[in-house]
């Protein structure tokens, strides 16, 4: 239980619980809130003003509420941003499965554009894409169409990050002797490296981002009582990470021998969203034409 | 002025969207797109189906409506949604509620008018 019996404690727990409010819209409901507790306390007693306005997080919410109508619009599947700077969303809380399932992989939200899982900017919405192109129906995957995924389709998708990890591994244990002292790690508009570091600190941090990464959610997805859900779309986080360090590596090694041009960066940056909408596309489109094979034999049977 | 109406408006039918497939579903099982189309036959209640379909998922996950694919005369089978036996009974809640509130301000809208 929070010791919230004096007014500046109180209006300190409720200020901790709007940390994602908008810093103008957050001062002007705790200053309206103070005066208001004042008054109150002039009247009956500081601890009893306190007292009765009861659980300050459930106060917050409801001043949340009056300022962000939309902030329950998570529960529909739409996901929110924590908020906005310089007019970009940001997100800092870490990358979760369900945020994955919100963001990446979300065919019934038509936004492309989503707030990122982590970070400042935003993230495609592969669901939305996969539906643009013509590929699924907003509501043609369900939560039942990972558990239909032949099991052999899902070890495949699974095994991709892996595969990915290991040949930037071994990519930058071969190159290493190649490479000089000092290698890129920055390109201009024209394609030419313009910032320098050296190799040891660029390959021992690639080397880190392919290994730690998968080694954790490997850990954490291959577990028994994981869904395929949480395994598919984990596994799809992981691929676009992977597939993004290859890229470097790959660029990296490709420029010390003999130069690596814009289009490289380019090819990268389209693999990050190619691979991972593979990798969600091509098992759940497996697991839904076994839902309608299930379907069409029911039908067939109740005519 | 009228934006701001206009996205009050809107908070109105957004809260009121989850009674009105509940309804819609109570007459009949509808697939995606049909469920988008009756509520643009009904002025005032349109919504997209960017609005329409997180709302239907998460139906799906409340265990309010349940779906099954059945086969299509064009293209791969639909899927068709229908009320669960929680989703008939919270249809009778959410419409009780809503005619209480309904009473309610009209009532209190009535006495605004006849003040003036």
């Amino acid at each position: 239980m929070n010791d919230t019996h004096t007014i500046a404690a109180y209006l300190a727990e409720v200020r901790r619980h709007l940390s994602s409010l908008g810093a103008s819209e957050r001062d002007e409901a705790l200053a309206e809130l103070e005066s208001l507790l004042r008054i109150d306390a002039d009247r009956v007693g500081e601890a009893a003003a306190v007292a009765a306005l009861g659980d300050p997080a459930v106060y917050a919410a409801g001043v949340f509420e009056a300022f962000e109508p939309d902030h329950e619009a998570e529960a529909d599947g739409r996901p929110v941003p924590q908020g906005h700077v310089l007019g970009m969303p940001y997100d800092f809380r870490g990358a979760s499965v369900e945020r994955i399932g919100s963001r990446v992989w979300n065919p019934a939200d038509p936004r492309i554009f989503m707030p990122r899982m982590f970070g400042v900017g935003w993230t495609f919405n592969l669901g939305a894409i996969a539906v643009k192109l013509g590929l699924i129906r907003p509501d043609d995957v369900g939560d039942e169409s990972y558990d239909r995924i032949p099991t052999g389709a899902l070890q495949a998708t699974l095994a991709v990050p892996a595969v990915l990890a290991t040949a930037a591994v071994a990519l930058m244990l071969v190159a290493w002797p190649t490479l000089p002292a000092e290698v890129p790690i920055h390109w201009g508009v024209s394609g030419q490296p313009d910032d320098w570091a050296s190799r040891t600190v660029v390959i021992g941090a690639l080397l880190a981002l392919a290994i730690v990464p998968a080694a954790l959610t490997y850990a954490r997805i291959l577990r028994p009582q994981v869904s395929a859900r949480s395994r598919l779309l984990a596994a799809a986080g992981l691929g676009m990470e992977t597939v993004l360090v290859l890229g470097i590596a790959a660029v990296t090694v490709a420029d010390a021998n003999g130069g690596a041009s814009g289009n490289w960066i380019l090819l990268v940056v389209l693999a990050t969203v190619i691979v991972p909408f593979l990798m969600l596309y091509m098992p759940l489109r497996a697991g839904l034409r076994a839902e309608w094979r299930e379907a069409r034999t029911q039908d067939g049977r109740s005519d | 002025m009228a934006a701001e109406r206009d996205s009050r408006v809107s908070q109105f039918r957004k809260g009121a969207l989850e009674l009105v497939i509940l309804a819609l579903l109570d007459r009949g099982e509808l697939y995606g797109v049909e469920i988008v189309d009756r509520l643009a036959e009904r002025p005032g209640l349109e919504a997209s189906a960017g609005t329409v379909y997180p709302l239907l998922s998460r139906l799906k996950k409340a265990g309010v409506v349940d779906t099954t694919w059945r086969e299509s005369p064009v293209g791969p089978p639909r899927k068709y949604y229908r009320l669960s036996a929680a989703g008939t009974q919270e249809l009778g809640e959410m419409s009780r509620s809503w005619r209480d509130i309904a009473v309610a301000i009209d009532g209190l809208l009535a006495e605004g008018v006849h003040d003036e």
